[in-house]
């Protein structure tokens, strides 16, 4: 796929548009590039996972480099974590390395599907889990400052190997398909583990782009990593995300929670009709 | 740990992210539109090589200071998390040039 300036502009687009979900959703725009890359542009599979995972580090980057320094995310527990999801992305990469494209397009049906799933399941879920002020976080808690409730929220991470193994399958489910993983991680971290939503989301948001970065090595050596359509793609999902934050309708998501369930489902099928064609 | 050296590790974990992020998406930006306007240029593709490299460094940069920040702060439990996902990172590269 050489590059031209339509193309360019192609992959700039649509980064944005996925880079604006993700902002406004509280997800990677991984979900959403690479079902565009391959039904749109009749990308490969592989490159289409290799491209996303660029832009997943990018975000990641950004984002965490924004949060930094508001305690938000916990970096002792994203360190730990971070063990599980970087051994998942390696497995997770060297398995998609043996896979068909098939097999990786049904593989990323399946957690479309889950990802619409969970979406809606968590359409009423509110932000806050506030914990007695004399809570001991312990040593891989942690304590944030929150602006509505004017006080310090506290909380300790109960059930770390239910953390650490739902870390590994995000990490292989984001070298496998090129999220990620934060749909898997932030759910868990905050019903398994006793994490607030905002702190869990903040904590994956760090941890994703270390994970990504494993995924992204073993598919640039496999050749599947294009620079310049990355370049095209990471400057775009930059520039949505960036416009997706300062939307930051995050409150009145619901809605738009529905209708991008509705686009995952749709999505979903369209990647299995592919993956039996 | 205590806080105050917990604040200091996020600075630097930030001021690492912070820095990478720009610098290597400004060489990309660089490197596409050379690519864009003057096709013929070969350096181009060097360029946003170099800027995909920077990319995908970023992360690994903040996890070899939090390995230095640790070790230096004698924390060897989190010390030895830290490089076990540096060592992570390294069988990626490893595996795929093999």
């Amino acid at each position: 796929m050489p590059i031209s300036p339509p193309l360019a502009l192609v992959l700039f687009l649509i980064g944005g548009v996925a880079g604006l979900l993700g902002a406004l959703l509280g997800l990677g725009g991984g979900v959403f590039l690479v079902p565009f890359f391959v039904l749109v542009l009749h990308m490969p599979m592989h490159m289409a996972v290799g491209v996303s995972l660029t832009t997943v580090i990018a975000t990641s980057s950004v984002v965490s480099a924004g949060t930094a320094g508001r305690h938000l995310m916990n970096m002792r527990l994203g360190m730990t974590l971070e063990v599980a999801t970087t051994a998942g992305a390696l497995a997770g990469g060297l398995v998609a390395t043996a896979l068909s494209a098939r097999t990786l397009q049904g593989l990323f049906g399946v957690v479309a599907v889950l990802t619409a799933v969970v979406m809606l399941m968590r359409l009423e879920r509110r932000n806050v889990r506030s914990v007695g002020a004399g809570a001991e976080p312990g040593r891989l808690g942690g304590r944030f400052y929150e602006a509505e409730s004017g006080g310090d929220v506290v909380y300790s991470v109960r059930r770390l190997p239910l953390g650490l193994a739902a870390s590994f399958i995000a990490g292989s489910v984001s070298s496998l398909l090129g999220v990620g993983g934060g749909i898997i991680k932030v759910p868990a971290l905050n019903a398994w583990c006793g994490v607030p939503l905002r702190a869990a989301a903040a904590t994956s948001a760090f941890m994703i782009g270390v994970t990504a970065t494993v995924g992204a090595f073993i598919y640039f050596w496999h050749g599947d990593v294009v620079p310049a359509i990355a370049a095209a793609a990471v400057l775009g999902v930059l520039v949505g995300s960036r416009a997706g934050f300062a939307i930051g309708a995050r409150a009145r998501a619901r809605w738009l929670k529905l209708l991008m369930a509705v686009v995952l489902f749709i999505v979903s099928a369209l990647m299995f009709v592919r993956a039996v064609s | 740990m205590n806080d105050t050296e917990i604040d200091r590790l996020e600075r630097i974990v930030g001021y690492v992210l912070r820095v990478g992020s720009l610098a290597s998406t400004s060489i990309l930006a660089v490197g596409l539109a050379l690519a864009l306007l003057i096709p013929s240029f070969a350096p181009a593709q060097t360029i946003t090589h170099i800027g995909l490299f920077v990319l995908l460094l970023t992360p690994v940069a903040r996890v070899v200071a939090s390995v230095v920040e640790y070790t230096s702060d004698r924390d060897w439990l989190f010390a030895s998390l830290t490089f076990t996902v540096l060592v992570i990172i390294l069988g990626s590269v490893l595996v795929g040039i093999a």
